[in-house]
């Protein structure tokens, strides 16, 4: 982890009151960094705490939720140690979120165009009609068909990829340098979603944004990527420049994800399975959470925790990773 | 797996010919989305329009496209759910209009449907056990021992833990909530299984699970499935042959390896090229389309897909195509790819 990684998380622990006093933790240990302009993809299955982690970062965790323990680091600025008023302007200039339901993720009673212009003018001291004109410029930059009609109309009136492209531009209207995309494209059918990736990519080369991409899609994360952190019960397990992980995953749960997944450019003699589920997160497992499904687990792996330790170009959390060929 | 799963279908396709196992013809589905009042008609529009489709027996057939296409519409008119407005749908050779309630009633253990939500499929407070035991019961089904050891051996046919068989649905997993009514749905051995998005929102490494499951019992039961499903990777790995739909119509049918290495219509080829694949050093064509789908209320004149077409030409707003075949590979476009 370089001092000049535009985000650096390390050890970061998350821990949530339950009701009734029990403390849960659905983020055990995420470390990871992020270069300036980079893409990483942040991977695994529900309740792996991939969108805790990111939540995290940007001070957005529920009211019962707390980072705990672990550092996160944000161009030279610990966000631990920020008050809720200094995190909101991070929020308001440098870290932007795009999410699943983008619906929800908008403001139901305003118009489109203010909500833009609203960003525009918390980032920057102009006037509101300077601030509406960006907004619609913003609109059109994000491929909004018939901007000038759209910036009037609300989000129940636009379709869910149109939504989408509304909640990138509010996004990108403060001209972050992080961008953060939770499943920002899952609810969407194929073909819109292919519109939607690329313009993230093209809007992150105008911009020079980091992006993490939160999903569980490995099709998405092999074509937009440049480095991955695989996530499992609460702790980041692989971490790997996306090249080498799909190449050689070293992590049994990686390399079991990848021989499961179906294919649509060919069809796969068999779909290999692991077996079982994850565990609950009131009740995990000793040891390596991932061993009760690993077929290579030995009696180490069911007592102590694998660390994650950096490896050629990424790291590790395994007692025995694999080191064969590719799959 | 032991008992005697598949034995009874097995026999089925012994006795019966070599037709079909279901099929619609030129079957349209209407829906009415303003009622008609004193002043003014109602207003409908096709969510299925004007499809025909064979089920061989023993086939896995795909149905795949974007929301709103029609697929789960055409899956309820196969699975006789649903009234069709225009056209027929036959099941073993009966119309299931002419059916009487009786025989209706009957006929339901021959089809039977998984939807993608397991828990909405199953009753919140039946221990599971029982829940894929009823169907036996209300047909009256052999014995109550023999149904309770078939509930059983269904039970570990889809691999769920003996732990879990007294449990309600809310303690198990989505997982598992699909194994329950993959079993509930195969108890009464139906001939033909119809799966809508029966995958859509499990997890990764859940989904392999059930995919897995569910091409293994198709083998040994013998199974005809109706594939519903958005993700076409998944359908690449389970099915023989495919339907695209496009706003209410089938755009390309055919073998399933002709249609994804070699689509021949322009949105079929749009579509395979839009998923993408898990391999960083795979370095495909991408053919982005633009803009959303029209409404099915406003679909446009001519061909339907030629508002996001690439190929789009004069006559495709003029003349509708019609599905043409080529062999067993179907396309609908003025302007198709010649077949290799």
């Amino acid at each position: 982890m370089s001092t000049s990684s535009l985000l650096a998380v390390d050890s970061l622990v998350v821990s949530i009151k339950a009701r009734g006093g029990d403390v849960v933790y659905p983020v055990r240990s995420a470390s990871f960094a992020l270069e300036r302009g980079q893409t990483l993809a942040l991977v695994g299955e529900s309740g792996c705490g991939k969108s805790m982690t990111c939540l995290a970062i940007s001070g957005l965790l529920p009211k019962r939720g707390a980072i705990s323990h672990g550092r996160v680091v944000l161009d030279g600025l610990d966000l631990a140690d920020q008050n809720p008023k200094a995190m909101r302007n991070i929020r308001r200039k440098q870290i932007a979120f795009v999410f699943q339901d983008a619906v929800n993720g908008l403001n139901p009673v305003k118009t489109i165009g203010w909500q833009i212009a609203e960003a525009v003018a918390l980032r920057e001291d102009v006037s509101w009609h300077r601030a509406k004109s960006r907004a619609l410029d913003l609109l059109d930059r994000v491929g909004m068909p018939d901007p000038k009609t759209r910036v009037r109309e609300f989000p129940h009136q636009l379709s869910g990829g149109m939504n989408q492209r509304a909640m990138i531009a509010l996004a990108v209207a403060g001209q972050p340098k992080l961008l953060i995309a939770d499943e920002a494209t899952t609810a969407l059918d194929v073909t819109i979603q292919a519109q939607i990736l690329a313009l993230i990519a093209d809007l992150q080369r105008e911009f020079g944004m980091a992006v993490i991409f939160v999903t569980h899609d490995l099709g998405l994360v092999a074509e937009m990527a440049d480095a991955v952190a695989v996530m499992y019960a609460g702790r980041v397990v692989e971490r790997a420049p996306v090249a080498e992980l799909y190449a050689a995953p070293k992590h049994p749960y990686t390399a079991g994800l990848l021989n499961s997944l179906p294919r649509v450019d060919r069809r796969r003699e068999t779909i290999q399975v692991i077996e079982g589920q994850v565990p609950p997160i009131n009740a995990m497992p000793s040891g390596c959470a991932f061993g009760p499904r690993c077929g290579l687990a030995t009696d180490e792996c069911r007592t102590t925790s694998p660390n994650l330790v950096l490896a050629s170009g990424g790291a590790l959390a395994c007692h025995h990773p694999l080191t064969g060929t590719p799959l | 797996m032991s008992v005697s799963l598949g034995q009874q279908s097995a026999a089925n396709q012994a006795s019966e010919s070599s037709d079909p196992i279901a099929r619609v013809l030129s079957v349209s589905r209407s829906f009415v989305y303003r009622k008609a009042t004193l002043m003014r008609q109602a207003l409908s529009f096709k969510a299925v329009d004007t499809v025909s489709l064979d089920l061989q027996r023993g086939e896995t057939l795909a149905v795949v496209g974007e929301s709103g296409c029609g697929k789960s519409t055409l899956g309820r008119l196969v699975a006789g759910l649903m009234d069709p407005s225009e056209g027929r749908a036959v099941f073993n050779g009966t119309d299931f209009a002419s059916l009487s309630h009786t025989d209706w009633r009957s006929s339901r253990k021959r089809v039977q449907v998984i939807f993608q939500d397991a828990a909405g499929s199953l009753d919140p407070r039946l221990p599971v056990e029982i829940q894929v035991r009823e169907p036996l019961d209300l047909h009256g089904v052999g014995s109550p021992s023999e149904r309770s050891l078939r509930a059983a051996a269904m039970l570990e046919a889809v691999q769920l833990g003996r732990h879990l068989w007294a449990a309600v649905p809310s303690e198990l997993s989505g997982g598992q909530q699909q194994r329950v009514v993959i079993a509930r749905a195969l108890i009464l051995e139906p001939d033909l299984l119809i799966c809508d998005e029966p995958v859509s929102a499990l997890d990764v490494s859940i989904q392999a699970q059930i995919i897995a499951l569910l091409m293994d019992i198709r083998t040994q039961m013998g199974l005809t499935l109706l594939f519903i499903s958005h993700d076409l990777a998944v359908v690449r790995q389970i099915a023989d042959r495919v339907a695209v739909m496009y706003l209410g119509q089938i755009v390309e049918c055919g073998p399933l390896d002709q249609v994804f290495s070699a689509p021949r219509h322009p949105y079929a080829k749009a579509l395979l090229s839009a998923v993408p694949v898990p391999d960083p050093a795979a370095k495909r064509e991408k053919h982005l389309l633009a803009g959303d789908p029209p409404s099915p209320q406003t679909p446009p004149s001519g061909c339907r897909f030629r508002t996001r077409c690439l190929k789009v030409q004069p006559l495709c707003a003029q003349r509708e195509p019609q599905l043409v075949a080529n062999g067993d590979h179907e396309v609908r476009c003025h302007f198709s790819e010649e077949p290799r």
